[in-house]
C-alpha cells in the first residue's frame, strides 16, 4: 500500500506528554462520573486568513476603560470565533461569554467567506455593541444580539470606538477611498458619527495616515497616531470636533490613563544592525508615558527587544505591555506588568499572540488575551497566576473586549 | 512504515509487584470492563501512539491530535461496558477516534472541562528537537487532507483507516461498524475518485520517493 498518497511518518507524543496524558487520564476516570452532558450545540460556520489580520487590526485598539459609577452588570468577554481553521473558507462570528468561559453565545455572524468581521466596541453602558462586517460596514445591535442595524458602509475600516458619553462613534478608516459613491475619502482618516449612524464626518482630512484614535476619558479630546512619510510617526491630540490639532510627541498607539491626565505610547527606536534579520538596523519599540499636554515625557522600558501595546490598569497605577522577542524567525511574546512609573517590571508569561488585542478586566483582576498557535481566548489573574484558556475550538478565537462592569464569576 | 506490532500491539510488558507479566489487549479489556483503571492506563500506554498518529492524519495538527487522544480514551472509558471480540480492541478504539474526529467540536465541548485539567506542556514546546519536522508534517498533511476532503466522508474514513493507517479490511469493518464488503467497495471508490481528482495520485515518482524516505525509521 506504499504507493498510496504519501503522508508524514509516525511520531511519538512530544517529550513526556505520553506520561502526562496518562496521568491526566487516570485522574479523570477516577472521578465519580466521567459522563458529561453535551452543552447546547453552538451553530458554527467558517472564515478566512486575512480575516485574522483585519480582526486583529480592528481589535488592536486599546480597551482600557474607566470604571463608571452606578449599577453594574457582570463583565463579559466579546470575541471573534472562526469556525474552521482552514484558511480562505467560511465565516467568522461574534460571540460573548462570561469571564470564566461559561455562557458562550453567538451574537452575530459575518457576511460570508472572508467576511472581515471585526469586533468593534461596547457602548459605555454595556447595552449595545457596534461591530464591523465585511471590513467596511458598521452594525450596531443590543448586547443580546437582537436589533441588528446597519449604520454606515464604505471604506476599509480598521476599528471603532464608542465615545464615553455613548452618543458618538469614532471610526478609523484605513483605506477610505472606496469608490465614487462612498461617503469616505482619503487614506488613513479618523471619522466620527452619531451612534445612530447620522452626521458622518472626517475629522482629519489629511494626506498623511491617521490611525488608532482614542477618546480621552472625558470624551473631550481624541488622541491618535499620525504616520509621516518615511515611517516617522507622531502622536496628535485634537478636540472632539477635530479642531485644535497639536503634535505632542514622536510615537504611536497612544492610550489615555483612566484619569485622563497621562498618555502612554510607544516609540520605535533604531537598534543595532542585525544581519540575521535584515541589513538595515532593526527598529524596536519602547514604552513611554507623558502628561496629556505632551510635557514630562519619560521612557519606561529600556532594552533592545520590542515593548509594545501599553494598557493602563483600571486604577491607573500599573501598565501592562507585551514584550516580544524574535527567536528563530518567530515572535515570542510575554505579558508584562509594571508600575506606572516603569518600576517593578514583571513577566506574567502567557505567550499572547502579539498582534491581537488584550485588556484588563474592568475591575482590574484579570487580563484577557489571545494566545497559542490555535488562537484561543485566555485569561490570567493580574499577578500572572491562574492562566487558563476560555475557548477550546482550535479553529481560532480572538479576544475583542470586556464589557463595561464587574468581572463575572 | 508502521509494523504489524506497532499497529496491533497485542503484547506489552507489565511490571507488576514482583514479576513481569504479559497481558494481551483482551485480558486488559476484560479488566477495564470491571472498572480496573490501571488496566485502562496500560491500554492507553500501548495504543496512545497509534491513536495519536491516526488523529493527526485526520486533522493535520499534532496539538489537536494530542487532545483528541485524551478524548478518545475518555470516550472509551465511558463505553467500557462494551463487550469486544478478542483482538479487536485497537480497531474499536480507532472506530471511537473516527467518531470523535467526525463530531470533533461536539466531543471537544463534551470534554472541555477535562481538557482544561490537562497539565500544560513545556513552556516552549516549539523548541523541541523535532519541532521543525512537526511543522513540516502539518503542512504536508494539510495538503493531503485537502485532497481527501473532496471525497464523501464515508470514503475519507475508510481511506484514512485502510490506506493511511494500514488497517486490514476486517479491522476497518469493526472500526466503522460496516460489513467487510462495504469497506472494500468504499475503498476502491475512494481510490478511483482520488486518481480522478489528482492524476498523479499513486503514480507520482517524486511523491513515492518522499514517502519511502519518510517512512524509514
Amino acid at each position: 500500500m506504499r504507493d498510496e498518497y504519501a503522508i508524514p511518518p509516525l511520531r511519538d507524543l512530544p517529550g513526556d506528554r505520553l506520561a502526562e496524558r496518562k496521568r491526566h487520564l487516570v485522574a479523570e476516570i477516577a472521578q465519580p462520573s466521567t459522563r458529561r452532558r453535551i452543552p447546547a450545540r453552538a451553530v458554527l460556520v467558517l472564515v478566512a486568513a486575512f480575516v485574522v489580520v483585519v480582526v486583529g487590526t480592528a481589535t488592536a485598539f486599546g480597551t482600557v476603560r474607566d470604571l463608571l459609577s452606578g449599577p453594574r452588570v457582570n463583565s463579559k468577554i466579546a470575541y471573534i470565533h472562526k469556525t474552521t481553521d482552514r484558511y480562505l473558507d467560511g465565516r467568522s462570528e461574534l460571540w460573548v461569554m462570561n469571564a470564566d468561559g461559561s455562557g458562550k453565545r453567538m451574537l452575530a455572524r459575518g457576511g460570508g467567506p472572508g467576511s472581515g468581521l471585526g469586533f468593534g466596541d461596547w457602548s459605555p453602558d454595556g447595552r449595545r455593541i457596534a461591530f464591523i462586517n465585511r471590513y467596511s460596514t458598521v452594525y450596531v445591535m443590543n448586547a443580546d444580539g437582537s436589533g441588528q442595524r446597519r449604520l454606515t458602509q464604505g471604506g476599509e475600516l480598521s476599528g471603532l470606538r464608542w465615545s464615553p458619553d455613548g452618543r458618538k462613534i469614532l471610526l478609523s478608516c484605513l483605506k477610505c477611498a472606496a469608490g465614487p459613491r462612498s461617503r469616505f475619502s482619503g487614506w488613513g482618516e479618523v471619522y466620527v458619527m452619531y451612534a445612530d449612524g447620522s452626521a458622518l464626518r472626517n475629522l482629519t482630512r489629511d494626506p498623511r495616515t491617521e490611525w488608532r484614535p482614542e477618546w480621552s476619558p472625558d470624551g473631550r479630546k481624541i488622541a491618535f497616531g499620525r504616520l509621516e512619510p518615511g515611517e516617522r510617526s507622531e502622536i496628535v491630540v485634537m478636540n472632539a470636533d477635530g479642531s485644535g490639532k497639536r503634535t505632542l510627541a514622536d510615537g504611536g498607539g497612544p492610550v489615555w490613563s483612566p484619569d485622563g491626565r497621562k498618555i502612554a505610547f510607544m516609540k520605535a527606536l533604531p537598534g543595532a544592525p542585525d544581519e540575521r534579520v535584515s541589513r538595515s538596523s532593526v527598529r524596536f519599540h519602547e514604552i513611554y508615558v507623558m502628561n496629556a499636554d505632551g510635557s514630562g515625557q519619560r521612557r519606561l522600558t529600556r532594552n533592545e527587544v520590542s515593548d509594545d501595546g501599553p494598557q493602563w490598569s483600571p486604577d491607573g497605577r500599573r501598565i501592562a505591555f507585551l514584550r516580544g522577542v524574535r527567536r528563530g524567525g518567530a515572535w515570542k511574546a510575554d505579558l508584562y506588568v509594571m508600575n506606572a512609573d516603569g518600576s517593578e517590571q514583571r513577566n506574567l508569561g502567557g505567550r499572547p499572540v502579539p498582534w491581537f488585542a488584550y485588556a484588563w478586566s474592568p475591575d482590574g483582576r484579570l487580563i484577557a488575551f489571545t494566545r497559542g498557535r490555535g488562537f484561543e481566548v485566555a485569561v490570567m489573574n493580574a499577578d500572572g497566576s491562574g492562566l487558563r484558556d476560555l475557548t477550546h475550538s482550535r479553529t481560532g478565537n480572538f479576544f475583542g473586549a470586556w464589557s463595561p462592569g464587574r468581572t463575572g464569576g | 512504515m508502521t509494523s504489524v506490532d506497532d499497529r496491533v500491539g497485542n503484547w506489552a510488558l507489565v511490571v507488576g509487584h514482583e514479576r513481569a507479566v504479559e497481558l494481551d489487549d483482551s485480558v486488559l479489556w476484560s479488566r477495564v470492563r470491571t472498572g480496573d483503571r490501571d488496566a485502562f492506563g496500560l491500554l492507553f500506554e500501548r495504543h496512545a501512539r497509534t491513536i495519536y498518529n491516526y488523529c493527526f492524519r485526520r486533522v493535520g495538527s499534532w496539538d489537536a491530535a494530542e487532545d483528541l487522544v485524551s478524548i478518545v480514551f475518555l470516550e472509551a472509558w465511558r463505553r467500557r461496558d462494551k463487550s469486544l471480540p478478542a483482538g479487536k480492541e485497537l480497531p474499536w478504539l480507532l472506530g471511537i477516534a473516527t467518531n470523535v474526529v467526525r463530531n470533533r467540536r461536539r466531543a471537544e465541548r463534551r470534554y472541555a472541562a477535562a481538557l482544561r485539567r490537562v497539565p500544560a506542556p513545556e513552556p516552549e514546546p516549539s523548541f523541541a528537537e523535532d519541532s521543525d519536522d512537526r511543522l513540516a508534517d502539518e503542512a504536508w498533511m494539510q495538503r493531503a487532507l485537502q485532497l481527501l476532503s473532496r471525497l464523501p466522508r464515508r470514503e475519507q474514513e475508510v481511506f484514512a483507516l485502510c490506506a493511511w493507517s494500514e488497517l486490514s479490511y476486517e479491522d476497518a469493518a469493526v472500526a466503522l461498524h460496516i460489513p467487510v464488503g462495504t469497506v472494500r467497495s468504499r475503498l476502491s471508490r475512494a481510490r478511483a475518485r482520488l486518481r480522478e481528482l489528482d492524476p498523479g495520485f499513486g503514480h507520482d515518482e517524486t511523491r513515492m520517493q518522499i514517502s519511502e524516505e519518510a517512512i524509514e525509521p
